[in-house]
């Protein structure tokens, strides 16, 4: 016993004296950068290894193992070295990342509240004489849509990264509610907010689940946020948004007037148990189960994880269960707002350009491509007979996607071949949507959806990025704002505080220096607008 | 406790008259000397791996960013402190953060040892070895399973607890609103899911007792009662004191993710504490210097907790860190 | 007679503290059970709360999806790997400064205390480790997962307060006289009488391997490194039917809130095998047959 303690020691010290002495032993090495950019279309003759960062998601295989960049490799001989942790730690990585001065030569999904920042300091390069010499796709889309240029373009004329957008932009959240119930109890979908006191209060009384109990739940969702999104219909926003009615001002919903009349509204909705009593409490298992249990009747959620998850999976429980869209609630100002919209570009910064890149420009035809239609279909629908056949021109996904034998969700047989379920520097094909998208969310997107969204662009703030010292004065402020607020609006809706209060609360709020937080944002939005 | 050992030779030197002190230290270190080969190993992993990245505590007092590194971001000293400071929620996070923590420490320090204690007492061995397996379980359940659990059991509408309040004729209470029941759910589930896993260390202590004292008792005609309270307790007091010196240097450590995920806007004037105040904050946009800024903050006044428990324990009982 | 009603009083004592465990044992058992439970019941019921013991509608499809993943397995060989060897080093360099500062004879007892007991409070944080870690070379290798977390602060403490209240003081000098040095006395002695921390460390460091992730994540880059729960964390993540998306989702999605039982199981099924192996530790009167004569 004592010999075996003995002999562990002396390894152990071993180990650690020659650890100590180990020095630059095994680190990785920087892989040999070859010859000059390659300025010809075309192949290059040599093979380059470009070094990328990008954050992983759960349901994807391993970059490096994904059809699209082998096949991508092959076609351009540029061999790209992914440096991809999980996309939840992503961004600890990418801070480690920077800090070490080991730059990639791309990083892809860096925080938007980095951008500038990183910009002034030269970490990353301007990519206007790049994309004008060498990004014909994506210069093209930018002509057919001038909104893609002014949001990846800074208030100084430059533009540092690349963007990911939709074809056709549309959005997420909807009201859904139980379309067998309605027809159960003769109603119609409901519009106003009057129309859908009714039809809640119907569903509470009226026991459309028909087992004699008065357990139904009228309106639920996963949290508080579900209730407060109600105000849109009295034309404000939950958070800072821009008042067409004062000239595209920039306001913030939670101490406005109108927001107080729609909580009003809710907290009586709350107060008469058409609103789900635990909704502060909820989460998304507690919400879920619910929806399972068979009694909500309405709620606020997702176009994946709830519309289309629940129609696939309950119907099998619940015989006649199905879950339909409506189209925003109509206030008494006649807004009819869908707050939860995509815009001309997604927000995420889809790729940026580090000062260690030796590769330039052949880094901006790489990324370029996907903008283009071959690399769009590429990115979006795999490769030709495995992933998807042409079919009147038309590109199809193979039942190895939509029915797969293996018991995989679309989802995760796209992610097995390229980044298409998360971001990238790409067009997202309105196809792809399409072809994967359950028939009730095809339906609500093209009735309750795409119609609103003219309106709806006139509230929701476009992409914008924050002067570093302006956003420091934003985050210092909205601490606290954020705190008191949410503590305040989820009291009143409960009904714990009363709205007679409501004028000492935004002297509060006000007190707290919102005026300085709005400011901000009115300037860095007049900026934009330029 | 473990005395002085007198060896030959330090009788010896003891005999020389007036040695130099300078000389003494050294003729002390020498006596020592094996048991600077065991310890040697040691202070190098420290000053390699804790002591040489201390410099990066000055995060603390710049403006950091990574791509410009420690040493070149710029210095702007007091400021995050200054703005915790001035947060309107500076005292409430406090009060909570020490709330929540001697509530902790009143309740959840004293139930290991009663556990390891009772434990003890259990004659039949297949009995204590099943109990003492079983007990220390739920510390292996993940934080997010044992809220869920809770949220099940405490729900309004379909928990268990509510549940047996409406059939003694009450009303349904909605605990996880109710920013009175807050601290109380957060500690006693905390007892629940952490005494079995606290008790061991006592029991690994108890099992150190010399029997021969018991033995000694036994002949003497002392009870089982007189036995606990003279011979084990008092064996087990260092131990304690130890536990609880330690237990206070971590006076204001609340873990974020329990509360995270208990809590909502409707209980924040009792659940709200330092470390989720900070990760809001940090969701706005990246705050590394905010929150190491923070982060030291709490340090310095755990630390100076610490030395004033354990100055106390070392003026009124023998048994103290240092 | 008086030694009669001690001994029944000694028998209610000890009855009414069996009946105690025995409830607390229930409460400690049942959040077990329904986890274990869970794990093996149909995804719908458990959503929607009906599992409350046993499982309902059995089945395996959750221990099916885990242990269907390519890199189950050697992720399972990786911990059990970095657990044995990093368990190894805590415990001797823990012992090793343990007991130094026990001694109350140890000249520098003071200093090496003060200086352990600092870095519990202070650290730099976790870019300057990083930096360290990669400019010792150690970036992407076994040994930045083992060395940086190789003695906690804490378990140091807990050793040496156990090394000068347990082993006694004329056992150590009984051994000096006899000619023994401080190495030989650690060695012949003072180890061999620990079992019982000894075995609280190895239980202690090697839960700490066995449930870490996150240094590996930090200085890991090589998938076929990495250890079990990162493996475990990533097909969690992947049955969450959080999806913004449109798309339908598939049956391995809907089954997520089992997966999360079944994972805690799978992680911790053999530390539970580990303790009641260690538990033999904890039989008092590990000092019989120390004491000579």
């Amino acid at each position: 016993m004592n010999k075996l303690k003995r002999a562990m020691a002396v390894l152990v010290a071993f180990a650690l004296v020659s650890m100590l002495f180990a020095g630059c032993g095994s680190k990785q090495d920087a892989k040999s950068s070859q010859s000059s950019d390659q300025s010809q279309s075309g192949k290059p003759a040599q093979k380059i290894t470009l070094k990328m960062l990008k954050g992983k998601a759960a349901h994807e295989v391993p970059l490096d193992q994904m059809d699209v960049f082998k096949a991508y490799e092959e076609k351009t001989n540029i061999h790209v070295q992914w440096d991809s942790p999980p996309a939840e730690n992503y961004l600890e990585r990418y801070n480690l990342v920077m800090a070490s001065g080991d730059l990639p030569d791309v990083i892809m999904d860096m925080p938007r509240g980095d951008l500038i920042k990183y910009a002034q300091m030269g970490a990353i390069i301007p990519l206007n004489d790049l994309i004008e010499k060498s990004s014909p796709n994506l210069k093209s889309w930018m002509q057919k849509r001038p909104e893609i240029k002014k949001d990846i373009t800074g208030k100084d004329g430059k533009i540092f990264y690349f963007p990911m957008f939709d074809e056709l932009p549309l959005g997420n959240n909807a009201l859904g509610l139980r379309e067998d119930w309605l027809k159960k109890l003769n109603l119609q979908i409901p519009v106003t907010p009057d129309e859908w006191y009714t039809v809640l209060k119907a569903f509470k009384e009226k026991d459309p689940n028909g087992n004699g109990k008065a357990d139904e739940i009228p309106f639920s969702g996963n949290g508080i946020n579900m209730a407060r999104s109600l105000v849109s219909a009295w034309g404000v926003l939950d958070t800072f948004y821009t008042e067409p009615k004062d000239g595209g001002k920039v306001h913030y919903g939670p101490i406005e007037g109108k927001y107080k009349e729609a909580l009003a509204w809710i907290a009586k909705l709350y107060k008469e148990g058409l609103i789900d009593s635990e909704i502060a409490t909820n989460d998304e298992k507690a919400f879920q189960g619910k929806m399972g249990q068979n009694v909500v009747g309405a709620f606020r959620g997702a176009f994946g994880g709830h519309f289309s998850a629940f129609n696939s999976t309950l119907p099998k429980q619940i015989p006649g269960f199905k879950i339909t869209g409506t189209p925003p609630m109509k206030g008494p100002y006649g807004d009819q707002v869908h707050a939860n919209l995509d815009l001309s570009t997604r927000s995420t910064i889809a790729a940026v350009i580090t000062k260690s890149n030796k590769y330039q420009e052949a880094t901006t035809k790489w990324i370029d491509y996907f903008y283009g239609q071959e690399g769009a279909l590429l990115m979006n629908f795999g490769i030709e007979g495995k992933h998807y056949t042409m079919q009147n021109g038309q590109p199809i996904y193979t039942d190895l996607v939509l029915k797969n034998p293996n018991g995989l969700s679309s989802k995760q047989v796209r992610g097995s071949f390229s980044i298409t379920q998360s971001t990238g520097t790409y067009v997202l094909l309105k196809a792809q949507s399409d072809q994967v998208d359950d028939p009730a969310v095809k339906e609500i997107k093209s009735k309750y959806l795409e119609p609103y969204i003219p309106e709806a662009k006139k509230f929701v703030l476009p992409n914008i990025s924050f002067d570093q010292k302006d956003d420091e004065v934003r985050r210092q402020v909205m601490a606290d704002v954020q705190t008191y607020v949410d503590e305040m609006i989820t009291k009143f809706i409960l009904g714990t505080e009363p709205l007679d209060n409501w004028d000492k609360y935004v002297q509060k709020v006000k007190g707290m220096g919102i005026d300085k937080a709005i400011a901000v944002y009115q300037k860095t939005v007049d900026d934009y607008k330029k | 406790m473990a005395d002085g050992f007198a060896t030959p030779h330090e009788m010896q030197r003891m005999t020389k008259p007036n040695p130099s002190k300078r000389n003494e230290i050294m003729r002390s270190i020498y006596k020592s000397r094996y048991l600077y080969v065991l310890i040697i190993p040691v202070f190098i992993y420290y000053v390699i791996f804790q002591y040489v990245p201390m410099y990066g505590a000055q995060i603390a007092f710049k403006n950091f960013n990574p791509f410009q590194g420690i040493w070149g971001s710029p210095w702007v000293g007091f400021k995050y402190f200054t703005q915790f400071f001035e947060s309107v929620y500076f005292l409430r996070l406090i009060r909570n953060t020490l709330a929540i923590n001697i509530y902790n420490i009143v309740v959840g320090f004293p139930a290991p040892i009663l556990l390891a204690l009772m434990l003890n007492e259990v004659k039949n061995r297949v009995f204590k070895r099943t109990v003492q397996t079983v007990v220390y379980l739920p510390h292996f359940i993940s934080t997010v399973v044992i809220v869920g659990m809770l949220v099940s059991f405490l729900s309004p509408r379909s928990g268990i607890v509510n549940m047996v309040i409406k059939s003694l004729g009450g009303q349904p209470i909605q605990f996880l609103a109710q920013p009175g029941w807050f601290r109380s759910i957060y500690v006693w589930s905390g007892v629940w899911q952490e005494a079995g896993w606290g008790s061991i260390i006592y029991l690994a202590a108890l099992a150190g007792i010399d029997p021969s004292l018991y033995e000694a008792a036994v002949v003497d005609g002392a009870s089982r009662w007189k036995r606990l309270v003279h011979i084990t307790i008092p064996c087990l007091i260092p131990t304690i004191i130890i536990m609880l010196i330690l237990r206070m240097g971590g006076i204001f450590n609340v873990g974020f993710e329990k509360i995270m995920l208990m809590y909502n806007p409707v209980t924040y004037e009792t659940a709200d504490v330092i470390s989720t105040y900070v990760y809001r904050r940090g969701i706005l946009g990246a705050e590394y210097s905010f929150s190491t800024a923070i982060g030291l903050f709490n340090s310095v006044i755990n630390f100076v907790t610490l030395i004033t428990f354990n100055t106390i324990s070392r003026k009124v009982s023998e048994t103290s860190l240092w | 007679m008086e030694g009669i009603n001690e001994t029944f009083g000694e028998k209610l004592f000890e009855a009414v503290i069996i009946a105690i465990l025995a409830i607390v044992c229930l409460l400690a058992a049942y959040p077990v059970i329904l986890v274990a439970s869970s794990s093996f019941s149909d995804p719908n019921a458990v959503i929607t709360n009906k599992v409350l013991l046993w499982p309902v509608n059995p089945t395996q499809k959750a221990y099916n999806m885990v242990f269907g993943h390519p890199e189950i397995w050697r992720c399972y060989g990786n911990t059990i790997m970095y657990t044995l060897l990093g368990t190894a080093i805590n415990v001797f360099l823990t012992a090793a400064g343990a007991y130094p500062l026990s001694r109350s004879d140890f000249c520098g007892r003071n200093f090496f205390m003060a200086i352990f007991i600092f870095t519990m409070f202070f650290s730099g944080g976790m870019i300057p480790s990083y930096l360290l870690v990669k400019n010792l070379g150690l970036l992407n290798s076994i040994w930045a997962l083992l060395i940086p977390g190789a003695v906690s602060t804490w378990n140091l403490i807990i050793m040496r307060t156990f090394f000068q209240n347990t082993i006694p003081a004329e056992l150590q000098e009984a051994a000096f006289v006899d000619g023994s040095n401080d190495l030989g006395v650690f060695f012949k002695i003072v180890l061999p009488l620990s079992t019982p921390i000894i075995a609280v460390m190895v239980l202690f460091y090697g839960v700490g391997h066995w449930n870490s992730w996150f240094s590996a994540l930090l200085y890991l880059s090589d998938r076929s490194k990495y250890p079990l729960q990162i493996i475990l964390r990533e097909i969690l993540i992947q049955s969450s039917t959080q999806d913004m998306s449109g798309g339908a989702i598939s049956d391995q999605e809907m089954i997520g809130e089992t997966i999360k039982y079944a994972t805690m199981v799978v992680a911790t099924l053999p530390i539970l095998c580990l303790y009641p192996f260690l538990q033999r530790y904890f039989v008092k009167g590990v000092m019989i047959g120390a004491i000579k004569g």
